[in-house]
């Protein structure tokens, strides 16, 4: 009779606590990778400089999109490893873009005079490109391999060690 | 002299124009993003655009906010995205060209409601379960009361007491006793 008990408490608690295991282990407030795997939408934007950038000049050459704004904190801590990423990488045929996220021009060209940048920021008007993009915050970096595919979206600042590991990859 | 006049003139109404880079709708019109499909309706009517980009903007989520649809929420990022539906309706996009766009981008989390029919199991397991769960409750219930029934015999059976086989001396010294009473 006690067997039965146990093994009928078994039968409800196991599963539940599986379950409970599994959800807990996920983070509810990270949003999908749904566009991994797939071809990274295609824009034309313009530069700070007034210069227009499309995404189709890069082809063939593996490409770091970077989603930012001056009014987001973690964005700023990430600079200084995109700053040493595109010395290290852009001589190795690595584009680095950036796109502004619900941001003034001159605020970032404010910030960039300041902090420096060896990549073209590029105006998103009515954040087109973040919507095309799933961008929901920032900071946030599609990493975009030499056939047009995103192969990795990190969402939060990027590491510098996620950084180079994904660059080596895509190299 | 007159001229003169008309080259200073459009001088002045150039020259804000050459320094016009930061204007939005100069920025704008520079800015393309493509889309994965051609929308596969004519640009609809004014009332049915509107009627259909308020649907979408309910039924999709602030990509920024908890729990918020992107009617609900005022954040820039709720109204850029509510703009772009409009757009898109506006452009002939039909409701679900428009869900799948923005489902393709931020995951079947972007819609307020989970799509039902792909998830069926999911919302009938609760109930199957449940009625697992009274059935196995009736069983139960019906067992216990039949164990109930049966009881007061069995451990009336059980309960007697086995005689002491130290009193068996004393028993029949009673019972002897008794007999000679009885006549």
């Amino acid at each position: 009779m006690n067997w039965r008990v146990l093994a009928g408490g078994a039968a409800i608690s196991v599963p539940l606590v599986a379950l409970l295991a599994a959800g807990f282990g996920r983070d509810p407030k990270l949003r999908s990778n749904a566009l991994e795997g797939r071809p990274a939408p295609a824009f034309t934007l313009q530069t700070l400089d007034g210069e227009p950038f499309s995404l189709d000049e890069a082809r063939g050459a593996p490409v770091v999109v970077n989603f930012w704004s001056t009014w987001c904190q973690p964005c700023k801590i990430e600079h200084p490893v995109l700053m040493s990423a595109a010395e290290s990488y852009g001589p190795n045929g690595v584009h680095f873009v950036a796109v502004l996220y619900q941001d003034d021009a001159s605020k970032a060209r404010a910030f960039l005079n300041r902090a420096g940048s060896h990549w073209p920021t590029l105006e998103d008007p009515g954040g087109r490109t973040a919507i095309a993009y799933g961008v929901a915050g920032v900071p946030e970096t599609f990493f975009i391999d030499k056939t047009g595919t995103i192969i990795r979206k990190v969402a939060g600042p990027v590491s510098q060690e996620i950084m180079v590991t994904t660059l080596e990859q895509m190299l | 002299m007159k001229y003169v006049w008309i080259l200073i003139l459009t001088l002045f109404t150039v020259q804000p124009m050459a320094h016009a880079g930061d204007d939005a709708d100069v920025v704008a019109e520079l800015a393309a993003v493509e889309l994965p499909d051609p929308p596969l309706e004519d640009p609809p009517k004014e009332a049915i655009a509107v009627a259909r980009t308020e649907r979408l903007q309910n039924a999709l989520r602030c990509p920024v906010c908890q729990g918020l649809s992107v009617a609900a929420s005022p954040s820039d990022a709720a109204r850029a995205m509510g703009d772009r539906i409009e757009e898109l309706v506006r452009e002939g996009y039909t409701e679900e060209q428009v869900t799948e766009y923005f489902v393709d981008r931020y995951g079947a989390w972007v819609e307020l409601e989970p799509p039902t029919e792909e998830h069926l199991a999911l919302f009938l397991a609760p109930l199957f379960l449940m009625g697992v769960g009274l059935v196995g409750l009736f069983f139960w219930a019906r067992k216990r009361s039949n164990h109930d029934e049966i009881t007061p015999e069995t451990t009336e059976i059980n309960t007697l007491p086995t005689p002491d086989p130290n009193l068996a001396v004393w028993r029949e010294r009673i019972l002897a006793e008794l007999e000679g009473e009885s006549p």
